[in-house]
């Protein structure tokens, strides 16, 4: 355990480690924002220690962004643009069943493989011989509307909350935060089940869901960062020229804490996605015959126990794409934003 | 001291009853109660009456909340299932020790390759061991278990046939007559819940990785450290005399609350391996709209976790020094 940050010297800690239990989302993926949070700490301490330094070649890479950052930007550019239009591509229907008494040659097919009509079926066919490349990019728009829609609301909400209690602190805070305690208290996949089983089955039920979930996460990282930035000189000096708290918040607090909560952004979106993922997996998500990745998932489980792994391999590999080029997304944010790595 | 053990102690008494009376709340709103459950489509609305005040149903929310919580406490009592008649507690009991089970299990696997990990590549900060397992923790923790679950699957299962696809056969049998078949109903559980284990395991072990080896190399350059190895200690003495414990405080803590939500995470791994525990419990309740069961398994689940990390908070202030002295102090 690193000695606790000196800028937090003002700000009470239950414990070092205290908002590491807010940080649970739905997969077990989002440990890592517990770390995220700390090194949060560290840019919000090292940014002082940071001026002068003579700008070395390390700190010279750390300015761009990389190839890989944006091979991954581009992966879910791409992915999302299919996504967007899949309606206008020329895609088979992804719900189509083939009929007549060649149906069964029809199904499970390995990509790259013809049907009986001698058309080519790219990602191959699932179990009812359904088109798999369209049926995975229908399911990737559920996937990556849903993540993205849960992450921009609950970003909205948790972080109007977190800033508001971070900076007035008091009865405010200690009401708003037993809110979050509250969600915190059910297991994140176990209160989106709960929360879609009553509301019923669809994307945006599920985003309401997931949106819930994030909330008081979002909600308390936002508020530590607060609390962390209201002990700086600048609010300080702002207020003393007369700044309203609104003005305090919105001009000095929002533009310093969002750029500390911008790496922890793809993260989250991909622990929704993921969320989404297991929701649909469960069969708690969107209607059959609708596509969705988890659904694919589920209904390719007997199919892999035959050996035929690509039924179920398909939408695992576009999961996978878009998880861990979040993930990198994320991690690339993260360092480019610290400016001076303290743990090495 | 004992103002932050109070305080603590009012805050968990005031979550879990807001816990409870939200998950009596939440699941009284699932559409299709009780009545619809019992009835299936043959009920006259003299029936529905009858079976509405045989659950109470046609009382104010308050007084069935009252009720609900005075079986529970008092007699433990968490109605039945609609669908078969079996009381939720005699099912609780017979799947909490199965998912309990499964979580530690996993929970063994995960801290054991953690460490190993974690102190392997502290050894060497950005040396070959360290950029390798950090690929690896790296792709662990994006990787979600039901995704995994199905590439240890086509591996174990399907190419080379080692163990079974489905768990359904295990079964926690703690009062059997003697050791030897003690023995083997654990031996096979532990074969049995292996692939579940891993794949509940595999996120985690990434972040205890990471977290030990963060705080290694941050304890590695204290002066005490480098006073060691002045004196010529050897580098093995050093790391498991000397930097390894003050640097497993974090790694305690996140494990502890990693009890609990491994305790949520169980319910998709018990799904994709067939697993007769709380979480298939929980979606098979969903599925049939079997509401009191579900309401039994949310309670359950969610007092386990709020006390788990009550504990894990108390425990963590007890054990670091720094945190004990600044509260006497304080």
């Amino acid at each position: 355990m690193p000695p606790p940050d000196e800028t937090f010297s003002g700000a009470p800690e239950p414990s070092p480690l205290g908002d590491r239990d807010a940080l649970m989302g739905v997969n077990n993926l989002a440990a890592e924002v517990g770390m995220i949070e700390d090194d949060h700490a560290r840019i919000i301490g090292s940014e002082l220690a940071a001026e002068g330094d003579p700008e070395s070649a390390v700190a010279l890479a750390k300015r761009r962004l990389g190839v890989v950052f944006w091979i991954a930007t581009g992966i879910i550019g791409v992915l999302a643009l299919l996504a967007v239009f899949a309606d206008v591509l020329p895609l088979a229907n992804p719900n189509e069943q083939p009929r007549g008494a060649n149906a069964r040659l029809e199904q499970s097919l390995p990509p790259f493989s013809y049907r009986v009509d001698g058309s080519l079926t790219v990602l191959g066919t699932d179990s009812l011989g359904r088109d798999q490349l369209s049926r995975v990019i229908y399911g990737s728009r559920v996937a990556l509307g849903v993540g993205f829609a849960a992450v921009l609301i609950g970003t909205l909400i948790g972080g109007a909350i977190g800033l508001t209690s971070g900076y007035f602190r008091r009865g405010y805070d200690t009401v708003t935060m037993a809110g979050m305690d509250v969600l915190l208290a059910f297991p994140a996949l176990l209160l989106a089940l709960v929360i879609v089983a009553i509301r019923g089955k669809g994307p945006v039920n599920s985003t309401i869901a997931l949106t819930v979930v994030a909330i008081p996460t979002i909600a308390r990282l936002v508020r530590a960062n607060t609390m962390a930035f209201s002990q700086r000189e600048f609010v300080l000096a702002s207020r003393t020229l007369g700044a309203s708290h609104l003005r305090v918040i919105t001009k000095e607090l929002l533009p310093n804490v969002f750029l500390a909560l911008l790496p922890f952004i793809p993260l989250a979106i991909a622990v929704a996605i993921a969320a989404e993922g297991a929701l649909a997996y469960l069969g708690q998500s969107v209607e059959p015959p609708q596509a969705s990745l988890g659904g694919m998932i589920s209904q390719g489980q007997p199919q892999l126990e035959q050996g035929k792994w690509w039924v179920p391999g398909v939408p695992i590999v576009v999961l996978l794409a878009v998880l861990i080029s979040l993930n990198l997304i994320g991690d690339r944010l993260r360092e480019f934003f610290t400016i001076k790595d303290s743990a090495l | 001291m004992l103002l932050f053990l109070l305080k603590k102690v009012l805050q968990l008494v005031f979550v879990l009853l807001v816990v409870s009376f939200l998950t009596f709340l939440m699941l009284d709103q699932l559409e299709g109660d009780v009545v619809d459950v019992r009835c299936g489509l043959g009920c006259t609305p003299e029936q529905r009456d009858e079976l509405r005040v045989e659950y109470g149903l046609d009382q104010p929310i308050p007084v069935q909340y009252g009720k609900w919580l005075q079986n529970l406490v008092v007699d433990r009592d968490l109605g039945a299932s609609g669908v078969n008649g079996v009381p939720v507690s005699e099912s609780l009991g017979d799947k909490l020790p199965v998912t309990l089970f499964l979580v530690v299990y996993s929970q063994v696997i995960a801290l054991g390759i953690g460490l190993l990990l974690g102190t392997a590549s502290a050894r060497k900060p950005a040396g070959r061991i360290d950029r390798i397992s950090s690929v690896i923790a790296g792709l662990a923790i994006s990787i979600p278990n039901y995704v995994f679950a199905f590439i240890v699957i086509l591996l174990f299962a399907v190419t080379f046939p080692i163990f079974k696809v489905t768990a359904t056969d295990v079964n926690i049998e703690v009062l059997l007559p003697d050791v030897g078949a003690q023995l083997s109903n654990f031996g096979s559980n532990l074969y049995l819940l292996l692939l579940p284990a891993i794949c509940l395991a595999l996120a985690e072990l990434a972040v205890y990785a990471r977290l030990l080896r963060n705080d290694l190399i941050a304890t590695l350059q204290e002066d005490y450290v480098t006073m060691a190895r002045a004196k010529g200690l050897p580098a093995r003495q050093i790391m498991w005399r000397h930097a390894f414990r003050p640097s497993t405080f974090s790694l305690a803590t996140v494990a502890g609350i990693n009890m609990g939500r491994l305790i949520g995470g169980t319910i998709i791994v018990e799904a994709i391996f067939a697993i007769n525990g709380m979480g298939l419990y929980v979606v098979q309740s969903i599925n049939q709209r079997d509401s009191i069961p579900l309401q039994g398994a949310v309670l359950v689940i969610a007092t386990a976790y709020v006390l788990i990390n009550f504990t894990v908070d108390l425990l963590y202030a007890f054990l670091d020094p720094r945190i004990r002295d600044a509260r006497a102090t304080a």
